[in-house]
Order: C-alpha cells, then structure tokens, then sequence
C-alpha cells in the first residue's frame, strides 16, 4: 500500500519510475497539513521541497540519479543545522537561529539527492522524554493521541509513523531516538559514537550525543545509515573506520552468533505486557535455534544516575556559550552586563534547562566534583568493562527498550527520578558508545520497542538480528 | 536530606550559572535538587578504587589516560593528542 510506504520500498520504487519524487513529497505535505495541528511532529517545513522533488524526478527521467535516497523525503531534527531553514532547538533563545552552516549529516544528504522536508520537533535542547518541554508544543502519539510520543526525538519517531516523512535523523544522547521510537511503533537507531559526524549538532552532552536514524523498518534504518556514515575532519571523535554495506547483511543467518540476555533487566521488568512479550520473544528465538545466553550486567543499578551527573556536568558547560550575542535572540547590553545576561538566559531558557544547568554547576562546583563528577567518570568506566566483558561471551544483548508504555499525556511525569528511569535500558549503550537499535514487536495498537545492542562499529549485526525479529517474530 | 542544599546555595548557583529564576521556581528547583542530589549520591556506594577516570580535564592539572579511553580508534587519539597539546598551548601550562 501506497500510503505505508517504507524509505526502503520507495526508493526501489523510485528507480523502476513506479511512483514519482514529487508525488512522495506532495503525499508527505498532505500529511503533515492535515495532522500537524494536533501531532505537532514539525516545527519548520523546507518550502522548496517540491521544486527540489521536480528536479529529482528529472534526474530520474536522464537516468543519473546520486543514489538510492535520491528524490526521498527525509526530516531532521530541530536541533541539526540547517543553512536554509531555521534551528530552534525548541528553546526561545534560538527562536530565530539561521545557521550560517549545514550540519555534515545533511550535506550527506542533500549530495546523494535526498530532500529534506523539514525539521521536526523535540523537547528544548533535547533533554527531555516526552517531547514536552520545546516552545512547538506537546507531540501527541499518532497511534493513540492521548499518550506521549516520547523524547526527545519524539516528533521525529511520530513523523514516520503518520507518514509525514519516510526517513529522520534524530539525536540520541540517553536514548532520545530509541525511546520514542519504541513509543512509536517504529525502528531507531543509535550508531557507535563516531560512526557518524556530530558536526553541525548543536551539543547537550558531548560525550554521550550521537545522531541516529529513525525510519518504518529496519532495512530503510541500513540504507540511511549507509549514506551518513563515515569519517569527517571537522568532528574530532569522528571514526575513520571503514563502514559496512548494511543492506547486505541484513538477511545473514545469526546461527553464530550468541545472544545475550542480562538477567538485571530481565528481573525487574514490572509490566506484565512487556514481560509477556520478552518471554515470548526468548522462546522465539529458541525455536529458531539462536543461542542465547543469560548474562549479568551488574552495573545497571548504577547507569542513570552515571548518566546524569555526567550529562547535567556537559550540558551546563555546553549552553554557557548562549549569551545572547552570538546566537538567536540578540541582546541589548546595558550597563550592568552580568545581571542582564542572567535575565536574558533566564527568561528564554524553560524550567527543565534551568534545572539541568543548576544541578550541572553543583556538581562541577570545586567542593563536590570529587563526590559526583570524577566518581561518574570512574564508574563510567567500571560500566564500559561491564559490557567488554559480556561481549566476550555473547555478540549481541537484548532486553526491552523501556520498562513502560507509552504513558498518557495527562498524567504528567511529576516525579522526576521516575522519569529518568524510563530511559534504564537505554542509557547504558550511550555511556559506553555502543550501537543499539529499538525494532517494534507489538501489536498495530500496543508498540513494543526490543532493544539489541551490538559490539563497537558492529552495526551490521544489530540490523541483522532486528530485521529478523521484525520479519518473521509473530505477536 | 544535604544539609548543604538550601535557598542562599541555589541563589549562588544562579550567580555561578548566569541565569535569573523567579521565587517561586526557586522552591521547585529545590525540591528537584534535592531528589537528585540524593538519587546520585549512591554512586558513591560504588568501589571504584583503582579505578582511572576516562578523561578528566581539572583547572590546574590533566588526567590523561589513552588506554582508557572508550574508543581505541587510532585516529581518534591521535586528533585527540593534538587538541591535548592545542590546550597546553593555549591554557600555557
């Protein structure tokens, strides 16, 4: 069907001339005029997309397309620099930011032909799991509009489920792509840190950000990730490790490999529908004759509050450079310098930024560092030879991608540590820098996000497995 | 409850932070910072004796560990060596 198409599905279509740039991009448009209102997934739209589409289609029409992305329509998070269109951050201090440069990942894309519809909606700075702390609104899940679409990518994840784009980068920092796309209904992706270049990203936690690809399935996650990946000399922890070719991999058996499932995550898991959906899955893959193998990852107990102290301590380092003269929203320097910038940044930064900033300069304060931020990084450590360790005796680990469902909208999350804990099975990849990938084994109704992570720059066996579960795994 | 976290600390930490917050986020900013403060504080439960930090970069002194580090990408340590040198430079340690 036409209307579910995938970015995979599209692109073989696109080359046979079945179906047209244009008719994609004006397809996604009507989309996005029609439920943007309520989803409120988008917070720019490119309008010369559809000139860019007609141009595509002529490239198509002389037979020298620029790739397999060329003519599809593609969003991007509003937190990745784009020249032409304006980079909010969802935050009031970068309300009117032009940036002077693209962001590499779209570089990538716009050179092999890809069209970028437009730049979707996030919490402000990214930091957030409900995609409700932005100035573009609260994004309303497509799937059932009560419940959240989860965050920070959240109007990203949403984009790809009600059709408003077929491909979208995300950021994830502690699981901001992974998350909502398991609310979602669809697949998201995180490369290792360094796979793909940050250049252009405006940062929250430099250490843990990673720009991931968010799409219908995983064999349009591989083709995407193809195009964005690789070496940049303007990012300096970018890898210059050769990349795979992902599609290829993607139907390989996984009879050697060993999978790994820790029995932390496994025992505390609270929700019966999840539980019964792991159970199910580990009988799955039994059937199937994968090995599997229960392991121990003792440092879980101690991830979210590692990633906190270490993502508060960067952000608040990281948003000092937004004073107002460099930056958006300009100010106006009276006399007393340092008070006005104190109210400037404090009446266009919204509470959870504030929060974030103030708990980041408590624990980098002189008196404290030693008690919160070297004893994170220490156990950061302790937490990277956790997994070194695991991944000697299995190539792969699962568990859910988070311990709840999509909750309503309504109940705000009032408690915060609970709010943190949404993202515990996530944040562990992010800390290390390991790839990981959310796939959707539920039900049309009830999306159920399984969370695979995979070796260093093995991104090719963390797609493999995935498009297994999403091709043959029945509910 | 840290005994060290009260109104005058959050005011400093303003001043330190560079941002404005009205009284009434003040007493909500509290509360919050308490519950972290109190939440991560257990790490320090943990043993991480022995234990060398991925990279730390303090006001007077650098603790660089390259065998620690998360990646063992050539060229990352390498780039990484270089801005290493770049800050000594600059910060004319």
């Amino acid at each position: 069907m036409i209307e579910n198409i995938t970015l995979y599905g599209a692109s073989k279509k696109l080359r046979s001339r079945e179906i047209s740039s244009q008719y994609l991009v004006r397809r996604c448009f009507s989309h996005i005029l029609g439920k943007n209102n309520v989803l409120k997934n988008f917070s720019v739209v490119n309008k010369n997309a559809i000139k860019e589409s007609i141009l595509s289609d002529k490239r198509y029409q002389q037979g020298r397309s620029l790739s397999l992305i060329d003519g599809i329509p593609i969003s991007i998070k509003d937190i990745i620099n784009t020249k032409h269109m304006k980079t909010t951050a969802a935050s009031n201090i970068l309300k009117d930011n032009i940036s002077s440069h693209n962001a590499t990942v779209v570089n990538k894309l716009r050179r092999n032909g890809a069209i970028i519809i437009g730049k979707t909606n996030l919490d402000e700075f990214a930091m957030g799991s409900a995609t409700n702390t932005g100035i573009w609104g609260e994004c309303n899940n497509y799937i059932n509009i009560s419940k959240t679409a989860g965050g920070s990518s959240g109007g990203a994840a949403n984009s790809i489920s009600s059709n408003m784009s077929l491909g979208s980068l995300g950021t994830d920092t502690g699981g901001s792509v992974r998350l909502p796309a398991s609310f979602c209904g669809v697949v998201g992706m995180r490369p290792t840190y360094g796979r793909v270049s940050r250049f252009g990203l405006i940062a929250f936690a430099s250490s843990l950000d990673q720009i991931g690809i968010v799409t219908k399935d995983v064999p349009s996650a591989a083709l995407l990730l193809q195009y964005i990946s690789g070496y940049d000399s303007k990012d300096a922890t970018s890898s210059s490790k050769k990349t795979d070719n992902y599609i290829l991999n993607i139907y390989k058996s996984l009879k050697e490999k060993k999978i790994g499932i820790p029995i932390e995550f496994f025992n505390n898991i609270d929700n019966i529908v999840i539980q019964k959906t792991l159970i199910k899955l580990i009988e799955f893959l039994k059937y199937n004759k994968i090995n599997i193998r229960y392991i121990s990852l003792a440092s879980s107990n101690s991830v979210i509050a590692t990633y906190y102290i270490l993502a508060i301590s960067e952000a608040s380092s990281n948003l000092s450079r937004f004073t107002g003269t460099l930056f958006g929203s300009k100010l106006k320097l009276t006399d007393n310098k340092i008070n006005f910038l104190s109210l400037y940044r404090g009446i266009h930064w919204g509470m959870e930024i504030k929060r974030r900033i103030l708990l980041g300069t408590y624990v980098l304060n002189s008196h404290y560092a030693d008690q919160y931020y070297f004893q994170a990084q220490k156990v950061r450590k302790l937490i990277h030879q956790d997994y070194i360790r695991n991944f000697e005796l299995v190539d792969l680990i699962i568990s859910p991608t988070s311990p709840i469902l999509p909750f309503d909208l309504s109940k705000k999350q009032t408690n915060l540590i609970n709010t943190y804990l949404i993202d515990i099975y996530n944040v562990g990849a992010s800390i290390v820098g390991l790839p990981a990938i959310s796939v959707n084994i539920g039900d049309k109704n009830t999306p159920i996000g399984i969370h695979i992570i995979g070796r260093f720059f093995d991104e090719s066996s963390i797609i493999n497995l995935a498009s297994i579960l999403e091709s043959n795994y029945t509910t | 409850m840290n005994r060290f976290i009260n109104i005058k600390r959050i005011i400093q930490l303003c001043f330190l932070s560079k941002i404005s917050i009205q009284n009434s986020e003040r007493k909500i900013i509290l509360r919050d910072l308490e519950k972290v403060v109190r939440y991560v504080s257990k790490l320090n439960q943990v043993n991480t004796n022995n234990m060398l930090p991925v990279l730390i970069i303090g006001v007077n002194n650098i603790y660089l560990r390259p065998d620690n580090f998360i990646m063992s990408d050539r060229k990352f340590l390498k780039d990484l060596r270089f801005s290493f040198y770049n800050l000594i430079k600059i910060k004319n340690f």
